[in-house]
């Protein structure tokens, strides 16, 4: 295995790793500035009776609030919880890489397996949740 | 075969499992570079 191929993979990885992570915290942030904009609304219904009507009729409420709410922490919760995964995958291929001589080929086709059985692994994740 | 390795099998295992367990949309993302570090896996 080529050891400047292998690390460029490695890369690659790594930066699609970054961009997952940033969706799944782009998507946390979305549900919060939804919750804030609910509470500010239904404070300011408290002083105007019409904001009050048309939120009723949006169906906007405490309840509202409480399951955005409990949304929000599990994604927080899936934030930390995946991002950690996530990053721990890259962690340990640049370790093992970082272990490797150049011309230490089966070290680096250790790196490369395991490389692929992070894609794979991912790759049934993405088939069998749908 | 030396204790560290095993561990390192061992956690290596758990790190799979927990992959297997991702959000599907978070997969697909990893996923969409696949081809091109496939490419660059191949020998040459």
């Amino acid at each position: 295995m080529d050891p400047t191929r292998l690390k460029q993979a490695i890369d690659l990885y790594e930066a699609s790793i970054e961009e997952a992570v940033r969706d799944i915290r782009n998507a946390m942030i979305l549900d919060l500035v939804y919750i804030s904009w609910t509470i500010v609304m239904i404070a300011l219904s408290l002083s105007f009776a019409n904001l009050a009507g048309i939120m009723t009729a949006f169906g906007l409420s405490g309840a509202t609030i409480a399951t955005q709410s409990r949304k929000w922490l599990d994604a927080i919760k899936a934030f930390f919880s995946k991002s950690g995964q996530l990053r721990r995958t890259v962690g340990r291929l640049r370790t093992e890489y970082a272990m490797c001589s150049p011309t230490d080929e089966p070290c680096l086709d250790k790196v490369r397996d395991l490389l692929r059985s992070y894609m794979d692994a991912l790759e049934e994740a993405a088939k069998t949740q749908q | 075969m030396p204790e560290e390795t095993k561990e390192a099998k061992e956690e290596v295992k758990i790190e799979l499992k927990q992959l297997e367990k991702s959000p599907p949309h978070v997969a697909r993302k990893v996923l969409q570079a696949k081809e091109k570090i496939e490419a660059l896996l191949e020998e040459k």
